[in-house]
Formats: C-alpha cells, structure tokens, sequence
C-alpha cells in the first residue's frame, strides 16, 4: 500500500509547473504594487480554499438510519410583495413533486414539509400539488398575509384566514423574519411591527385551537447584527448579501426580538411553536436551553445551523440527549437555490446532516461548497444513539404535527 | 462576481430573488443582489473574526501534574542577541505554571553548550536539560561521524543528556558535490549508535507539514504560514517528498533499536495519526512529542484521544515555543479539559481553524506530563558505561 496520498503526486507532478511562479516571488520589501497581491500574501480573502490535509475517518451516510421527516422545507413562495398589490396571493413552485421524490426515496426523506406554501388561494394550490396529491410524502403551511396588517379588522381576518387555511389542509402556520424585521405599520414603511404585537393574538390562539404548531423565525445569527467588517466571523455571507445585515439602522437588537418572541410563548400556553434555526441562539445554546425551561410548548428545529453545532459538538450532545422530545428534523431546503448552498435540496445536503447526526467524523464540511459559507470552519458529528435519532428524525415531527406513527 | 450573476439568471428573478431574502420585499431585492462596487474587499491577513460561539472556558493555572517541557530552545545556544530569558524569571514563571523541567533542545556544541550549562543546568538542579546538536560542517571529511562520536561524548562530559537533529537533515544538509544527505545513509549510523551506547535519546525532526509540501497558493491551508516563512517551503523538484524523508527515518529507528528516538512533533506527521501509530507499532524505540501540533491534535480530539490512550507511554509533552505562563496554559487548558472552539497558542498562524480540547484521564495526563519523560531521561549511561562496556 503506497503512502502517498493523490494531492502529492499531483503535487509533485506539477512541480516544474510552480517553478516559475516561486522564482517570480522576491522579498517583500522589492515587491511592486501591481505584483503584490500573490507574491507578498496579500491574497483576497474570497480567494481562500483551504484543502485540509487532516486524514480522518469519512462515513458517508447516504440513508437516513430512520425515516426523516424534514419539517423546514421551501417548495413554494407567494408572490405578493413584488407586485406591491397586497390582495394578491398565488404561489410560485419551486419543484415538480415527482422530481422531490426521488431524492426523497433515495436519501430516505419520508416527508417534506412546504413551510412556505402561502396563504389565501395559493396555499390551497399548494396544498393541492403536494399534500393532496401525495399524501403521507409532503405537508404543507400556510403564513400571514402581511400585507394586510395595517387593515382595520386585520386581526380576526387573520385569526378566520388561519381556519380556511387548516380546512383546505395546512397543517401548520409559518412566520419568517418578516416578523420583527420587515413588515411596517405601512408595510413597508413606518415603524417595525413588533414580534408581539396584539393584533396577532388571534391568530397565535387559532393555531392552538386547531392543533396546529406554529414554525416561527424570529432574528437572525449573532453575527448578523454586528458590523460587516473584518472582525465578523460571516463576513463573506454578509458581503454577499448586505440587506441579511441588521447591524445598526432601525433594527431592534437580537435580544429585544428573542424577548418579544418569548413573550408570545408565554402569552399562547396552548400554541406549540417551532423555533425555526435552534430558536436562532444556536450560538448561545445555553440560552435556547433556558427558553426551553421556561416554556413547554416551545421545540426547535436545526435547519441550516449544522454549522452552529456542529463546531460545537460536546455542548450539542448534551442538547440533544437533554432536549431529546422537543428537536426537530429541518434543512431549510430549497430546490434549485444558488446562492446559499447550504440549503439547495440535493442528494448532498442530507448525507451532510445525516452525517453530522449519525457519526463521530471530525473536521467535516457542513455544507457542499467550496468554501463554508456561514463562516470558515468545519464540523464534528454528534454519533447520537438510535433513540435519540429515532426522535429527531421523525417521532417528534409526528406528534406536532398530528401525525399517526 | 459574474459567476453569480450567471447564477441569477438561470432562475427567475422573482425566485431567486424570494430565494435570497427568505421571502419578503420587493425593493430589498435589488439591494440582495450585490455589486462589485458595493463589495467590501478584505485580505486574508486582515481577516480577524470573532467567535460568536458562548462556549464554555475553563482556565487551567496549573498543571494537574508537574511538567517537563521536552522541546524547548530558551536561551538555547544561538540566544545571545534575542530569546534570552533569565533563569529567575523563567523559574518563577515555570513556578507558577508547574512546571519542573525545561529541556533546551539547540544547546549546540563544545564552548556555546558549556555556557548553556554553566548558566541554566548547573545552578538549578533538576530544572533545566540540555541536548547537543550535530555540526554538518564537516560532512565530506571520511571521519565525519567519528568526529560527531567525539562531539557528543564531549557533549555528554559537559552535562549535555540528549541529541537534537533538526529538520535540515533530509531537506537542505548536503555534500560538497550538491548531494542530499540521507536521513538514513550509513555514514551516520556511527551517530545514532553512540547515542544508544550513551543511553541518551535522539530528539529528531525530519521533514515538516504536509501542506509545506504542496503549492504554495490559495488552496495551501498553511498559506499565511508560508507567506510569512518563505523558506519552510518544500514544494518544488529540489526537495524529496514528505514520505520519501519520514521513511528514511523510520529506517533509521528500525536499524537502531538500542537508541530511544523522540520523534518531534508527533513524528512530524500528526495530519495522518494512523500513520504515526503503525509507526509506533514498529519501532519500539520510538517515542513522540507535540510541540507546536496542538494545532493539529486539536482539530481532530476524537482521534487524537484515542492516540493519546492507546500511546500512553510512548507521547511526550513538549511545546517549542517561548516559555510564558499562558503559553503553558493553553496547553494545559487543551490536554485537560473539554473545551471547544478556542485558540491553539500561536493561532491562526498554523490554519484558520479551532481546537477540542482532550479531557485526558489522570493517568494518562501524568505519564504525558512527566513519567514518560523522566523514563527517557533515565535511561542515561554515560561515558563510564561506554568505556566499561566497551564495544
């Protein structure tokens, strides 16, 4: 069995090749302007792709070792806002459901939930395309309609479009981070509306009446509301994507929006809810814990924060065998994303969670791209025991959701 | 830049638009589409991020078990101008940390180890050790190990326990011809010999890692390292490969298994830990040591965990850094606990990534930090055993 491993040899291979470029390198101090950036180190941090050179131990997990029910998926999206029509209300598909399926069968994702299915005629349209048509394979939610919510009678009209929502099928209520950091008194101007304003009080009781769990992200991660510099541990993602960034401007602090969602599960004893991106406190585990004390009905869900525990895995563990009833099986998958490949709905994106759950690997990507992309390192697997996963992948999602076993 | 817009064409834009801000907001949009203009650049070595992580610190003040610090180059033989640190200070300082012993690898030779000695080894017994090192200058004279033989016993006669190769062998020592020595060629076989007859361990460095070996570009996860260090760059025709120089010394230690080898920095290869425990499988001559790889260990705790309790006898504690309490204390805090996510000592100069702590057992922190070391270390004949034993 030969030691050398393929990057040697090529690297050895591409030896006369590199000459040229290291003759080219001269003292930093001689180096002209234009030269710099490759000969003195000043490579542009957007450059970087580190390949490890740690041989560890790989397991590819291309099966679930249980049935997964995957609790935050996005199949659909309403169209509203773009059109600034605040009555309109169709959906947009993302995917043919027989296109999902097959991922599906072959990753052994027994069910997708369309978090985002709409509301109005659109959600009843979606539920039709997936739900309906194959049933025990996809679920769907429906969401507010924002852009009513400066309309007199918004709360009840709310709290009824909820019911028609639930009869058509929706099996669940989604509310994004539009809550808390995009809708205004005018929509979209005017002051932000707070996560727990009044006049969504109706509408969090309808979903407790009806048995409904409500999956809701508030904020944002930590880094997201510090500034966009070079002390920002995601500053590629935020460059990237400038409006994700809630540093400073009129945006409430992370706190204050965590607070005001608590407030809100205090408030609906009888609402579960799911915190959408571990509560979004991944960071801060020991918070999300102490939310989970404090309120029964609150569960999480991991969607795209494998990274979060994954660099972090003793303190994940312990979550996990502490909090085993109350987390959730979720990606954040989205069919056909591009730019934030750590939520595109492929093959690849499950074996990374399946990996992460099921194994002991080390020093691992966490999402399928060249660099990560919420931040520069690798993570841990959590190897959690059969029970455990059982819980996870499916049993959970199964009793929140109404589901027979 | 224009990958991604390529990217963004190939949807919708009212998809890929929804797609990229979750699902909200029209005008938003535009602005979640970046151009370069709007781009903030950062270089690598400006980028300095901060942990958002609220993992859990526990500070190690000292050593659950006293420490001998086996690779270590304070006011070693080349310190006159910098690196020298007074004994008193370095004494309290270890004091502090618990620390019992400092090897000193590069004492050199003849005059300039007698004057480590005379200054850090002979005032303060059983703090401080010295190593001799090999003088390369004479290679091409036909009695070049002999006079090796003689420096080291003088060495040893001065007080010297130990001999260091550093890494220039294999890589850059060579004949007046322009031939690279071998690590193993026979003409040193004199050298290590000696050493078993003396009973003094060989402290050796061959080769470096692996990512020294590879292009030196933006896929090197050592690039910064390299930027900074030009010539620790092996990659090239003029430099035999890592694995050629790691089993010429795996030769070596095969040929003298009467001599204790302390393979530096986990057998220069702790990316390949499989590799490094065959190798003590081999060779039980063979001991290792850490310094400057918590980096490397660190990254991988599971798997170093494991080769830490399999190997419990066979790993020593060393650092080759600057002595300094929270130098020792990272180390301390790496080996003992079970913390997560925080910063090797000299981070990120090794590679941007993190480290695990190890949360070793007690007996296997005790033997780690001293026991094995003092067995090494006690193996010591001397001259008298030589002449005795003859040959």
């Amino acid at each position: 069995m030969t030691r050398f491993n393929r990057r040697q040899l090529f690297g050895i291979l591409g030896a006369a090749g590199f000459a040229g470029g290291l003759g080219s390198c001269s003292p930093a101090g001689e180096q002209s302007p234009k030269q710099e950036p490759k000969g003195n180190g000043a490579l542009d941090l957007s450059q970087f792709q580190p390949k490890s050179m740690l041989q560890v131990p790989e397991t590819k997990v291309e099966r679930a070792r249980f049935p997964v029910i995957d609790v935050h998926t996005h199949l659909s999206f309403a169209a509203s806002f773009r059109s600034g029509d605040p009555h309109r209300d169709e959906v947009k598909f993302l995917e043919e459901p027989q296109e999902l399926l097959k991922v599906m069968d072959r990753r052994n994702l027994r069910m997708l939930v369309d978090l985002t299915g709409g509301f109005g005629a659109g959600v009843v349209e979606a539920i039709k395309k997936y739900s309906t048509a194959h049933p025990g394979r996809f679920l769907v939610f429906t969401e507010p309609w924002w852009a009513r919510v400066n309309e007199p009678g918004y709360s009840l009209f709310q709290a009824d479009q909820i019911a028609r929502a639930q009869k058509a099928g929706a099996r669940g209520l989604k509310v994004t981070k539009t809550l808390g950091l995009y809708v205004r008194e005018q929509i979209t101007s005017g002051p932000l509306i707070k996560v727990d304003d009044t006049r969504f009080d109706p509408m969090w009781d309808a979903c407790g009446l009806l048995k409904i769990p409500v999956a809701i992200h508030t904020a944002d991660p930590d880094a997201f509301f510090t500034p966009t510099d070079r002390f920002n541990e995601r500053f590629e993602e935020l460059n990237n994507h400038p409006d994700w960034s809630f540093y400073d401007k009129d945006f409430p602090s992370k706190r204050d929006l965590l607070e005001a969602r608590n407030r809100v599960f205090a408030r609906h004893p009888n609402t579960q809810f799911i915190a959408l991106h571990v509560g979004n406190s991944a960071e801060n585990l020991a918070y999300v814990a102490e939310c989970l004390d404090r309120y029964p009905n609150m569960h999480v869900e991991i969607g795209a924060r494998i990274g979060e525990l994954g660099r972090q895995p003793r303190t994940a563990r312990r979550f996990f065998e502490k909090y085993q009833d109350r987390i959730l099986f979720g990606t954040d998958a989205v069919p056909h994303g591009v730019e934030t490949p750590q939520q595109i709905f492929r093959d690849d994106l499950y074996e990374i969670y399946y990996r992460f759950l099921e194994t002991d690997d080390e020093y691992f990507d966490y999402a399928p791209a060249p660099v990560p992309p919420q931040g520069r390192w690798r993570i841990y697997g959590l190897g959690l025991p059969d029970g455990i996963l059982r819980k996870v992948y499916h049993q959970n999602a199964e009793r929140l959701l109404g589901l027979g076993a | 830049m224009e990958l991604r817009t390529g990217l963004r064409k190939m949807l919708p834009l009212p998809i890929a638009g929804l797609i990229l801000l979750g699902v909200f907001g029209g005008e938003r949009q535009s602005r979640s589409a970046p151009n370069a203009a709007q781009q903030k650049e950062l270089l690598l070595r400006d980028f300095k991020p901060q942990s958002m992580l609220h993992a859990p610190v526990h500070k190690v003040v000292r050593a659950r078990y006293p420490v001998i610090d086996v690779h270590n180059h304070v006011s070693d033989a080349r310190s006159a101008g910098r690196g020298h640190v007074p004994p008193e200070n370095l004494l309290e300082m270890m004091d502090h940390c618990n620390i019992r012993r400092i090897v000193i690898l590069t004492a050199g030779w003849g005059e300039q180890l007698q004057r480590v000695v005379d200054e850090m080894v002979k005032p303060y017994p059983g703090r401080f050790t010295v190593f001799v090192q090999l003088d390369w200058t004479n290679l091409d004279a036909p009695d070049f190990a002999q006079q090796m033989v003689r420096q080291i016993d003088d060495a040893v006669e001065r007080g010297a326990r130990g001999l260091k190769v550093t890494k220039e062998l294999g890589l850059r020592v060579r004949y007046k011809s322009g031939k690279l020595l071998t690590v193993d060629d026979p003409r040193l076989d004199p050298i290590w010999a000696e050493c078993g007859r003396l009973g003094i361990p060989v402290a050796i460095h061959v080769s470096d890692p692996e990512a020294f070996f590879l292009p030196f570009d933006a896929t090197n996860e050592r690039y910064e390292e390299l930027v900074d260090n030009r010539d620790w760059s092996f990659y090239g025709p003029q430099f035999p490969s890592k694995e050629a120089i790691l089993e010429a010394r795996d030769r070596v230690f095969a040929r003298h298994p009467n001599t204790t080898f302390i393979a530096l920095h986990v057998a220069t290869w702790p990316e390949n830990l499989d590799y490094v425990s065959d190798l003590l499988d081999r060779c039980p001559n063979v001991m290792v040591e850490f310094g400057a790889r918590e980096a490397e260990l660190g990254r991988q705790p599971r798997r170093a965990r494991r080769f830490f309790l399999e190997y419990q006898d066979r790993v020593l504690f060393g650092t080759d850094f600057d002595p300094s309490e929270e130098m020792y204390r990272n180390f301390f805090r790496w080996l003992e606990t079970a913390d997560e996510y925080f910063d090797y000592w000299s981070a990120p100069e090794q590679g941007r990534w993190k480290i695990y702590g190890l949360e070793l057992p007690d007996e296997v922190l005790e033997k780690v930090y001293h026991r094995n070391a003092e067995r090494i270390l006690s193996q010591f004949k001397g001259l008298a055993a030589k002449q005795g034993g003859g040959r």
